[in-house]
């Protein structure tokens, strides 16, 4: 997506002198698959703004799509998402919550994974990859229309 | 500087040929799906891009190694609870046997059901998944794990070997349970031994078969309680598999691939552009002299 532009929405670390120095979203654990990968910004990608960008702080051009579940119309499969994330103390007053998107290229869809939304804690910026123990929450939820 | 009518042609043709080329680029990259097609498009990617492909095909590889080890382990723990049920309905005959009210034929009625309840349990203990034994350890295929004597004595056959299923990277899982753990439950010569007791009317070793039977129950409740913790572990690593999955796919997909959004984002800009120098051409070309006169 480099020809995309974007702006640091959240968790800048001095990436733009004209944004406030926040910290960086710390994830412990890392992220499933890149768990050496702790320190991330959320990007707004401008000429797509539902889409957002997890970058890394510690890996040059590595970023992961999401959107944030905000911004969804709250039905169907995400409110049990919803639903399963308050059972777990997960509440979206608290949490900016992200599903990581991943694209069909066959049918030219995004699909999203409910299974394990990332949270982030708004207070302390901590962030999560949270796997839930919910069988009916999708890896690949369709994502037609944002 | 005069600006001649040829002049403004060759200018929008020139715009319309620029936007095509430009167009015709992206539709290509959309219809090949890469944006890295070589290690000099872009060495560090490239390497970083292979490097969490083999990563994902090594994910995918475990996620089916899971799905056929569940398969195993889920008929394992279905027949041990069926097993386990045997022994259950065997106990209540005993309890019943063991009444005093009984006499020497109620008894025999009892024997003769425990006896049916020793065969459901023996042809159990020689169920097979996908044409295996289940309970022959890794011999899976030969003989039946329980042979059987006139007298209803039960032998195992197989051996006690784990089959096991890669799961993650230097973990493997033991999916089976070798039926010398079913025979060691005591579950066939316990049954056996009260199907006698009730046959030869000895309510001493009936009361010592309700003891036995429940021993083995509770043997037999720990063996599916263990097959059952390791599918939900097995489970839950496929969950967390599939999550880094989906994650390396999110990444890999604006790298290596071609990211279809900005893609298509971009085929749309472009088309508006082409479509834009193309009713600019028609406006230039189509002048005729009445544009000039009026």
């Amino acid at each position: 997506m480099e020809s995309m532009s974007t702006t640091t929405h959240t968790g800048n670390e001095s990436m733009d002198p004209a944004l406030p120095d926040l910290k960086p979203i710390n994830f412990k654990y890392g992220l499933p698959g890149f768990e050496s990968l702790t320190r991330f910004v959320i990007n707004d990608i401008d000429d797509f703004p539902p889409f957002q960008m997890l970058s890394s702080l510690d890996e040059e051009n590595f970023s992961l799509l999401v959107l944030s579940l905000s911004i969804l119309k709250i039905e169907n499969g995400l409110s049990l998402l919803v639903d399963t994330l308050v059972k777990s103390g997960i509440t979206r007053e608290k949490y900016d919550i992200l599903l990581v998107l991943k694209l069909d290229r066959e049918r030219k869809i995004f699909t999203a994974n409910l299974k394990a939304p990332v949270c982030i804690r708004k207070q302390d910026l901590q962030g999560s990859q949270i796997i839930l123990d919910e069988p009916g929450l999708p890896v690949d939820f369709i994502l037609n229309k944002v | 500087m005069r600006v001649t009518q040829s002049m403004i042609n060759r200018s929008v043709i020139k715009s319309m040929n620029d936007s095509k080329e430009n167009l015709s680029s992206i539709q290509n990259q959309i219809s090949t799906g890469k944006k890295l097609d070589k290690p000099s498009d872009d060495p560090v990617n490239f390497t970083r891009s292979v490097k969490y492909q083999n990563t994902m095909n090594d994910n995918q590889q475990y996620i089916d190694n899971i799905v056929d080890g569940n398969g195993w382990m889920e008929s394992s723990e279905n027949i041990i609870n069926q097993i386990y049920e045997l022994t259950v309905d065997a106990r209540d005959r005993a309890i019943q046997g063991a009444d005093d009210t009984n006499g020497p034929n109620e008894r025999s009625i009892l024997g003769g059901e425990v006896d049916a309840i020793l065969d459901s349990a023996i042809a159990l203990g020689n169920s097979t998944y996908q044409n295996k034994y289940i309970f022959g350890g890794t011999d899976t295929t030969k003989d039946i794990p329980f042979a059987v004597d006139a007298a209803k004595n039960v032998s195992y056959q197989g051996n006690s070997e784990a089959i096991s299923r890669r799961i993650y990277e230097n973990y493997d899982m033991t999916i089976n349970v070798a039926g010398d753990e079913i025979q060691d439950s005591g579950v066939f010569e316990n049954i056996k031994a009260l199907r006698d007791a009730l046959n030869s009317n000895d309510t001493t070793a009936i009361n010592q078969a309700i003891t036995d039977l429940n021993n083995t129950s509770t043997r037999l409740l720990s063996t599916q309680a263990h097959v059952s913790a390791n599918k939900n572990q097995a489970d839950m690593t496929r969950v967390r598999l599939e999550t880094a999955n989906t994650n390396l796919s999110s990444y890999i997909s604006q790298t290596n691939d071609t990211d279809m959004a900005e893609a298509i984002a971009q085929y749309g800009i472009e088309e508006m552009a082409y479509k834009a120098a193309l009713q600019t051409t028609s406006t230039a070309i189509n002048l005729n002299i009445m544009d000039y006169l009026t």
